[in-house]
């Protein structure tokens, strides 16, 4: 079920099956991505990789001694490029592995252009997605519907995607999707027709339960990619960005040359991977235990480097130096820029207030605070705005609810249109009358006690006491509670038992507080996997271009129009 | 022990569990309790048994419940820890996923494709073999014309009034002019003229290949010859419009095209560039280093313990050695990245980054694999460390010598303890006695075993065999012989090492578990006793 494995495994041996030699990997631009996941340069340097080349890059030379791996999509124009490139080789022999199905027609027309016999291998290896960690995967699509139906494109990119992540991980699994999202059932139609269009590949042993596939909408759950993180990966990502695990630096003052773009791969960098899922205060103490071996390491290269025995024990240590002294500096930069933004965005304060906002059920002491900050010239426009957006998602249809007011202090405290507009369309995004279930208020008694008793004991951490919705899904479909008149089966057959292996894919994007999630219940649930998959991962800034993409901007104009007409009459 | 150790009450002994009748030895139990006792031997004993498996029972219960509940305590402190599911990191690594070949396929529709561009390739030399089978310079234009004429049926002029490749109209001054190798009709701006030597380097080299097809390697001179050829092809290419029309051929862009693919087919088949050689010799560097190093690894490894298996000398000459080929990776990996800087028109910036990568991992290899070389100690440092390894080795002999002495010298004491005990004694100096004799006993054994069994413990016999074969081998400058032989002595040394604490391990387990066996007999009587001391008292007390 290890996702990036199962690339890695696709990568590796396509190396390996092109034999010994000189090699160039030929890539298009999604495929580069999806190997620069789970490889690094020097690591497939070792396997006699030396040039990595777009497919669609005019000005490749030729080069007769290299052979040549392309791993390509199998769109229409890596196959027309594909068409070219073997009319005219430019390497001696090429390896060709699609992503995806490929038509038998794009087969036959490559064959007929490789009259040169230059050919080697034609296979489909099915690693066509973002692996991002083991239990994670994205497809990096952002903007995947209009209003509330799929945009064709990405439909058909999310249903390859979906299946070549059961073909890479050899399941063929049952489906459920959420009721409430046309989109779920769309996308859940798509990957049976596929499964059933292409039976031959999806026989696998049998296993006794049989894996299941969860299909659910981003807008079930608005709540949780508005809210600041503060585990280092969700963190990372809420205040900076992480892009197929790059983040831009760029913009941080007084940044130097080699850090601008750095890499955060669990895969090879020990302290990332040992420090994702802990919160910001420990990653604190741990960067200044890296920093202080760092120093124990360091002096032996800038103070005594007198004699040869010292000499020689620096140079015995350099390759590991070398790599620890990057992996200090990196995050040293990323965790001082992640602090800094937190004081200057005053994002302890804002952030206990979203908490609030998300959590509890306080309306008054909510709406305060919300003013409170709202007059706060240290609050950012960005933060003001989603500070009201989670008031409007969670006290949509209470009996006093000020929105309007809201509303207006936005306006005041000078916050741009466009982010003034997001609110409602957020609403219209998420809000109650789309929503499938209930996020606020806990149904059953037991979420009931619990809630009553969180109370009473007090929150632990209160940057930290949402838990995503998912949370709440996956644990009823675990324990073989999930409602079927919610989470209905596509077809007529139904799991009898307890699920085992669980791929949940969320339409409009996952976030990693979600991942951070099904991480946990991973590690805590005996005899069951869960993979988390979305159309790409969000943070607040990118689910609020997904909202905006999605068009429901324009119907919810009119519904602000009202709001603010209502707020100019009072 | 302690509790029991009051003199006055408690008995010890050879006491019979039974009748707790006192006897002086052990032998005389035992043919006490063959007497009296032997027709309630079965039932006894079974007795004893079942009191001894109860007990034992209960302690493993005890121990049982013990270990249940640390474990159980141990998850409960380990599920809140660490959980009973599993880190996605540590999912069991699956199975390649699916993949699907379409190569069959492909090779099906290719295969057509090709019969056919083969059959058009074959067809176009084959004509052009015919067109300059004859002496073209030395025959009329007309005879020329129809011999031409001849190889291939000529398109008829009426039928193509405008150039099928410009579309120019054809008159009395834009004249047709025919393809030789198709016949088709073009104008002059659109014909193309194949010069004679490339023709013949193309005709020979298809003569060449089917000559060859059975033998694929091709003989140096054939490759020069061609070589050649091409270059005056080359030469002749450029200079075309100088020569005379009976030395080319015309032909249209068409058959030109598939022409020159052929001719840059069979260039490339005999060309290798020098990246390539250089590359080859870089990776069979690279691969003697990753068959040396981990040899020469072993070896300091083994130097720097002090051990004798292997020479000194030969290690440093296998060290100088990998450190050769190191320089050599150095060198070709360098050459390779300055390779064509110097050229005119400098090498297109791929092939730059080719060279780029290529330095830049072989670094990466010699980095990660040099610095794991550890150094080897001097002479000096070598003799002392051989010293200090015999050293070491002897005070562990020793040292386990002296544990199996220290074991059975304290399982004496405890007999002689125990017959200072007892109330006899006579009994007490008689067991001191046998105690001195058997410990006499002991020694002698022990020693001359070990004496013996240097001599004749196989192992040991194949050690000195092997260290005569090294003599010899290194002797007659074997190096390799030697090499294995070391291996097989260090395996040896290495078998026999642990024979030996295998050895001493089981010697002193044997006596702790003899120990334990007298302790829990004599624990047994001791029970008995107490058991017969309370009964006692309890009547007294009713008296």
């Amino acid at each position: 079920m290890n996702v990036v494995f199962a690339v890695k495994q696709y990568i590796s041996k396509m190396i390996e099956d092109s034999g010994p030699g000189m090699k160039v990997l030929l890539m298009d631009k999604e495929t580069t991505g999806i190997v620069s996941m789970v490889y690094t340069q020097s690591e497939i340097l070792q396997k006699e990789v030396y040039l990595f080349e777009r497919i669609d890059s005019q000005n490749r030379e030729i080069m007769k001694h290299l052979k040549a791996i392309c791993f390509l999509r199998p769109t229409k124009e890596n196959v027309d490029y594909m068409i070219q490139e073997l009319r005219r080789p430019k390497y001696t022999i090429y390896f060709i592995y699609f992503s995806n199905v490929i038509s038998k027609s794009d087969v036959k027309s490559l064959a007929e252009a490789d009259e040169q016999e230059v050919v080697a291998e034609v296979q489909e290896f099915y690693g066509d997605y973002i692996a991002v960690n083991p239990h994670l995967f994205s497809l990096n699509i952002l903007g995947c519907c209009q209003g509330r139906n799929w945009d064709p494109a990405q439909l058909s990119r999310t249903t390859q995607g979906l299946t070549a992540l059961l073909l890479s991980l050899k399941k063929c699994p049952m489906i459920r999707y959420q009721l409430s999202s046309e989109a779920a059932k769309r996308l859940a139609e798509c990957v049976k027709q596929v499964i059933t269009k292409e039976y031959e590949l999806f026989e696998f042993r049998r296993t006794e339960v049989p894996p299941l596939l969860l299909i659910l909408d981003r807008c079930d759950d608005a709540i949780t990619p508005l809210l600041n993180q503060w585990t280092y990966q969700a963190m990372v990502h809420e205040l900076l960005g992480i892009n197929n695990n790059r983040i831009d630096l760029s913009r941080v003052p007084g940044i130097s040359k080699d850090l601008r773009e750095v890499v955060l791969s669990a895969e090879n960098d020990e302290f990332y991977a040992n420090n994702m899922y802990l919160n910001f205060a420990e990653i604190g103490s741990n960067i200044k235990n890296l920093m202080e071996d760092f120093q124990k390491k360091k002096p032996k290269e800038q103070q005594k480097l007198e004699s040869i025995a010292d000499m020689k024990a620096f140079v015995e240590n350099y390759p590991q130096f070398k790599k620890m002294s990057g992996t200090v500096s990196k995050h040293v930069t990323v965790v001082g820029e992640l602090s800094r933004l937190v004081s200057e965005r005053n994002l302890l304060e804002v952030s206990e207030v979203e908490q609030e906002l998300a959590c509890q059920n306080d309306h008054s002491s909510a709406l305060q605070n919300v003013k409170r900050l709202l007059q706060n010239p240290k609050v950012t426009e960005f933060d003001a705005a989603r500070l009201v957006m989670l008031y409007a998602l969670h006290y949509e249809r209470h009996s006093s609810n000020s929105l309007p007011g809201l509303m207006m202090d936005l306006r005041n405290k000078g916050v741009s249109e466009k982010y003034r507009k997001l609110v409602s369309a957020v609403v219209e995004y998420g809000g109650k009358r789309v929503r499938g279930s209930d996020l606020f208020s806990p149904k059953d008694a037991v979420a009931i006690t619990k809630q009553f008793l969180k109370g009473l004991k007090g929150v632990e951490n209160v940057y930290t006491q949402h838990q995503p919705f998912l949370h709440e899904t996956l644990d009823h479909l675990i324990k073989g509670r999930l409602k079927e008149n919610l989470y209905p089966y596509l077809g007529p057959s139904t799991l009898r038992d307890r699920p085992q292996d669980i791929i949940v894919f969320v339409i409009g994007g996952a976030t990693y507080e979600e991942a951070l999630t099904v991480y946990n219940l991973n590690r805590t649930t005996p005899g069951v996997r869960i993979v988390l998959g979305g159309t790409t991962v969000h943070n607040t800034k990118s689910f609020l271009e997904e909202v905006l993409a999605s068009g429901l901007h324009s119907r919810s104009k009119e519904s602000s129009q009202v709001t603010s007409r209502s707020a100019s009459r009072r | 022990m302690a509790s029991l150790d009051d003199p006055g009450e408690v008995r010890e002994g050879f006491l019979c569990p039974l009748c707790l009748k006192d006897l002086q030895s052990f032998y005389q139990l035992h043919s006490h309790y063959e007497e009296e006792h032997s027709g309630e031997d079965r039932d006894v004993k079974g007795q004893i048994k079942s009191l001894v498996q109860k007990a034992k029972k209960a302690k493993d219960r005890l121990l049982k419940r013990e270990g249940d509940d640390r474990a159980e305590s141990g998850t409960q402190g380990y599920e809140s820890f660490s959980y009973r599911g599993v880190d996605p990191y540590m999912w069991e690594p699956q199975e390649l996923g699916a993949v699907r070949s379409h190569l069959s396929d492909f090779k099906k529709h290719r295969a057509a494709r090709i019969d056919h561009y083969v059959v058009e390739v074959n067809k176009l030399i084959i004509r052009l073999e015919k067109l300059t089978a004859f002496d073209r310079t030395n025959t009329e234009s007309a005879k020329i014309r129809a011999i031409e004429k001849s190889v291939v049926p000529w398109v008829n002029d009426q039928d193509v009034p405008f150039c099928p490749d410009c579309g120019n109209k054809f008159s009395i001054r834009n004249r047709r002019h025919h393809c030789r190798l198709c016949g088709s009709i073009m104008c002059k701006k659109c014909m193309e003229l194949i010069s004679l030597p490339l023709a013949n380097k193309l005709t020979s080299a298809s003569k060449e290949s089917l000559s060859t097809h059975t033998s694929p390697s091709q003989s140096p001179n054939s490759v020069h010859g061609s070589r050649r050829g091409s270059i005056s092809s080359m030469s002749s290419v450029s200079s075309v419009l100088d020569e005379k029309d009976d030395d080319r051929i015309r032909c249209c862009t068409h058959c030109k095209d598939t022409l020159l693919k052929r001719e840059q087919q069979i260039d490339e088949k005999e060309h290798t560039p020098d990246i390539v050689k250089l590359y080859e010799k870089l990776r069979l560097c690279m691969e003697k280093v990753d068959q040396k190093a981990p040899e020469y690894i072993r070896m300091a490894a083994s130097l720097n313990a002090g051990e004798t298996t292997y020479s000194l000398e030969h290690a440093s000459d296998l060290r100088v050695e990998v450190q050769k080929v190191y320089e050599l990776i150095d060198a070709l990996s360098k050459k390779i990245l300055t390779l064509g800087l110097n050229q005119d028109p400098p090498p297109h910036p791929s092939n730059l980054r080719l060279q780029r990568m290529i330095r830049y991992s072989a670094t990466l290899f010699v980095q990660e694999k040099l610095l794991g070389l550890m150094s080897l100690p001097t002479k000096e440092q070598f003799e002392e460390l051989k010293k200090k390894r015999k050293e070491e080795m002897e005070r562990k002999r020793a040292m386990e010598r002296q544990a199996a002495l220290e074991s059975q010298r304290r399982l004496e004491e405890r007999q002689s303890g125990l017959a200072s005990r007892a109330a006899n004694g006579e009994v007490a100096s008689l067991r001191r006695g046998s105690a001195l004799l058997r410990k006499a006993e002991g020694w002698l054994p022990l020693s001359g075993g070990q004496g013996q069994s240097e001599d004749s413990d196989p192992l040991l016999q194949q050690i000195h065999n092997i260290t005569s074969f090294i003599r010899q081998a290194k002797a007659a400058g074997r190096t390799d012989e030697v090499r294995t032989l070391q291996e097989n002595l260090r395996q040896l040394q290495d078998e026999y090492d642990q024979q030996q604490t295998e050895k001493a391990i089981e010697l002193s387990r044997r006596q702790a578990e003899e120990e334990d066996l007298q302790r829990e007999q004599l624990q047994m009587l001791r029970e008995r006793e107490l058991e017969r001391e309370s009964l006692e008292s309890r009547r007294q007390r009713l008296q």
